[in-house]
């Protein structure tokens, strides 16, 4: 695995690790107060760890999916990302 | 309480833990402490059994409580407690009681349902009674004296404070 390589994947699963704790913590904090916008954020930073996620598993899954399905969905996971903006802009501006 | 009941060393460490930190679940516990889970578990049991420690679920964490101190009612304030938007109704309430839904939601900048929806745990709790004002529905606290002791005593988890940290920076913004 190349050095460009081995940075995707190290920070994918940084992404990965990172949006997940804080989406399970944004979870607990919706559970216990109940509050919308919390399940909003819980939604955002869960797109961000789906997209980690994503990304991490390119590589693994290689020797089993073709490279243009991987690539596709890889590409086309980036609008996750948008999603989870959106999400925090919703959550951010909603009373 | 006997001596002997805390004997050992392990028993005194973890019995000294739920007094310092009633409330405590078992994971805190079992984080805090050094010891294997069927230790820490055969233990915990051992002082339930002898009555020195009480074990209450709220639905969500087993908590532990010293027996000596808190009885049923009084726990189940402290789990109110621990939620942040029901503490800062209850020190609303206590400090400026009785008050609507709708004055409660402004003071807090959270929506009504939000507000209802942590009343109604409270009124189910008995912690808060409602009655009418007019065409206005106001809460109150029912036993204002023991609400601010325990509003004084209680102790979040380390769970608790990281959530009160999130709620805080979403709340910030």
């Amino acid at each position: 695995m190349s050095f460009a390589q081995l940075i995707e994947q190290y920070v994918s699963l940084g992404i990965l690790v990172l949006a997940g704790g804080l989406s399970v913590l944004s979870f607990l904090a919706w559970r216990r107060e109940r509050d919308g916008r919390m399940r909003i954020v819980t939604l955002g930073y869960a797109m961000f760890a789906v997209y980690g996620l994503i990304v991490f598993l390119e590589y693994p899954l290689l020797p089993y999916v073709p490279y243009a399905t991987l690539e596709l969905l890889e590409h086309g996971s980036a609008v996750l990302i948008l999603g989870g903006l959106l999400a925090f802009f919703v959550a951010l501006t909603r009373d | 309480m006997s001596d002997s009941d805390l004997e050992l060393d392990s028993r005194r460490a973890i019995y000294q833990l739920i007094a310092d930190t009633p409330g405590v679940h078992f994971r805190a516990l079992l984080a805090d402490l050094e010891y294997a889970q069927g230790t820490l578990q055969y233990h915990l049991r051992w002082l339930a059994d002898e009555g020195l420690v009480d074990v209450s679920d709220d639905g969500k964490y087993t908590r532990y409580y010293p027996a000596a101190e808190f009885d049923e009612a009084d726990r189940v304030v402290m789990n109110a407690l621990r939620r942040e938007y029901s503490r800062r109704i209850l020190a609303h309430l206590l400090s400026d009681g009785p008050l609507s839904t709708t004055a409660l939601s402004d003071r807090l900048g959270k929506a009504q349902s939000t507000v209802s929806w942590h009343l109604s745990k409270l009124a189910d709790a008995d912690l808060v009674s409602k009655e009418r004002d007019g065409r206005a529905v106001v809460y109150e606290v029912t036993t204002p004296e023991r609400v601010r002791y325990l509003y004084t005593v209680h102790r979040r988890s380390f769970t608790d404070r990281v959530v009160d940290r999130i709620l805080g920076l979403w709340d910030s913004y």
